[in-house]
């Protein structure tokens, strides 16, 4: 299918409105925050054109939903660190006021460190099993992509996505 | 394996199918039962999205090679070939066919962020800033399209290390320095080292900058060279601006790049100079303190506006 016009794509939400919504206080947990996704989801339909290569709006519209409930999950998060730092800093501010530790520099030395645990995790992968983790993730090939540029098939190519992901997430997740 | 271990293996299993291109309507039905099934699907399948966005955060320089030790003889040789090698280039002024494309790194209003470059510099980002890396092969190449960044320069002769900032670049071997770009002014504080700056794209006009040197440029202007404390020009790092004997509108021209809700000044409140350490904690906060220390009124004006108000004279 290509060349959807917004209007087909919206025609095709509302036709499935339902099923996204179950998805989404599925993938949530929530179904207030459910809702607040479904609607941004529904704005940003009215408002912008979808790419032309959309092979199935149904689940380009799943597709969607996840992203923007993946960002949802992320912006909860980092609401709940700001109140943790806030009532740090106002600790700190009741006590002397020297500029001492820098939160930052410790931030930074823990990203080196995390940056380096995940490249040493890589290392251990065998050599194609890295190369097409790192040729789908980073370079953006789709599974075809990394299959006929590494002369392998799918199936091996899902193989070794699924390989190398177990062993970075056992190695390097955080629970 | 655990109950847990399963929903993890199967939440990977997941990832993988959706993210497939030709995964279809039928597969989503499926997943969404599957996270239906149990609060262990979903958590699990939290933790592989938080991991794979992590990866993402970290883009392209996880993939990049890890630079190796060479011994130090190597090493020098190779700075004497490489800068043969430079000046060849130089001359014969010859583009790689294919220049990788710039990464951007940004930060919103408030916001801190740290990019680690392949090379190991280290680039702070103060809050609403942008900048764009590119390292190719023979250069390493930074703008900073606004806001502010420290740089943690790591030593490489091979290729030089240039920022682009405005009408200026910066250039630099091996050394810690900060820029901010605000308001059609660029300050360049160096902490370490030397850098030399000069007008964008050209080599004449060239000012050499050392350690504990303080550059203020007004783009298509003229520059002002001072010295600097390294403790308080890279305070932000520590969340604090500390400022001695500063005009109140430098003041509030900081101020307005930490915080989304824009701060003016009315009158004479802009003669006033500022001299202490402020905490950037909350905007109301910050505000109250200057407010403490010098006789300006805070004004919170309707739609999200504030001014700084020195009180009517009394004679």
């Amino acid at each position: 299918m290509t060349g959807q016009q917004p209007s087909e794509l919206l025609a095709i939400y509302l036709s499935r409105r339902d099923a996204l919504a179950r998805f989404l206080a599925a993938r949530l947990s929530s179904k207030e925050e459910a809702e607040d996704v479904l609607q941004e989801l529904f704005l940003r339909l009215s408002r912008t054109a979808p790419p032309d290569d959309v092979r199935d709006s149904a689940a380009y519209l799943f597709r969607m939903a996840m992203n923007m409930a993946r960002d949802y999950r992320r912006e909860r998060q980092r609401a709940h660190t700001r109140e943790a730092d806030w009532a740090d800093s106002r600790n700190t501010l009741a006590g002397a006021e020297l500029l001492e530790d820098s939160p930052s520099a410790e931030a930074a030395y823990g990203a080196k460190q995390r940056l380096a645990a995940i490249r040493r995790a890589l290392d251990e992968l065998s050599p194609q099993c890295r190369r097409v983790f790192l040729l789908h993730k980073f370079e953006g090939l789709s599974h075809e992509e990394v299959a006929s540029r590494a002369g392998i098939s799918r199936s091996t190519v899902e193989k070794h996505m699924n390989t190398a992901l177990k062993h970075l997430i056992a190695r390097l997740g955080r629970d | 394996m655990t109950r847990a271990g399963t929903s993890l293996d199967e939440a990977i299993a997941w990832h993988i199918r959706i993210n497939a291109p030709d995964a279809d309507e039928a597969v989503w039905t499926e997943f969404t039962a599957w996270l239906e099934a149990g609060e262990a699907n979903r958590m699990a399948f939290d933790r592989v999205e938080d991991f794979d966005s992590e990866l993402t955060g970290f883009g392209a320089e996880i993939a990049a090679p890890i630079p190796l030790h060479e011994p130090r003889n190597a090493r020098i040789w190779m700075a004497g070939a490489a800068l043969l090698a430079a000046s060849l280039i130089l001359f014969i002024a010859v583009r790689p066919a294919s220049t990788p494309a710039a990464i951007e790194y940004s930060t919103r209003t408030g916001e801190t962020k740290l990019a680690m470059l392949s090379d190991g510099t280290r680039i702070d980002l103060n809050t609403a800033t942008k900048i764009l890396v590119s390292m190719n092969g023979d250069v390493r190449h930074v703008t900073l399209d606004r806001g502010e960044a420290l740089f943690h320069v790591a030593k490489d002769s091979r290729r030089p290390f240039i920022v682009t900032v405005g009408d200026r670049d910066v250039r630099d071997i091996g050394t810690v320095f900060d820029i901010l770009r605000n308001n059609g002014t660029i300050t360049l504080f160096v902490a370490e080292g030397r850098v030399a700056v000069s007008p964008r794209g050209a080599h004449d006009g060239t000012i050499a900058l050392a350690a504990g040197d303080q550059l203020v440029h007004a783009e298509a202007g003229g520059s002002t060279l001072s010295r600097a404390d390294a403790t308080e020009a890279l305070a932000w790092r520590q969340g604090y601006l500390i400022y001695r004997d500063a005009p109140l509108s430098r003041v509030v021209s900081d101020l307005n790049r930490y915080f989304p809700v824009p701060i003016t000044l009315d009158g004479a409140a802009a003669s006033q100079r500022f001299t202490g350490v402020l905490r950037i904690d909350s905007e109301t906060a910050v505000l109250n303190r200057i407010s403490q220390f010098l006789p300006v009124k805070v004004e919170y004006g309707p739609g999200q506006k504030i001014s700084l108000r020195a009180p009517a004279t009394k004679l």
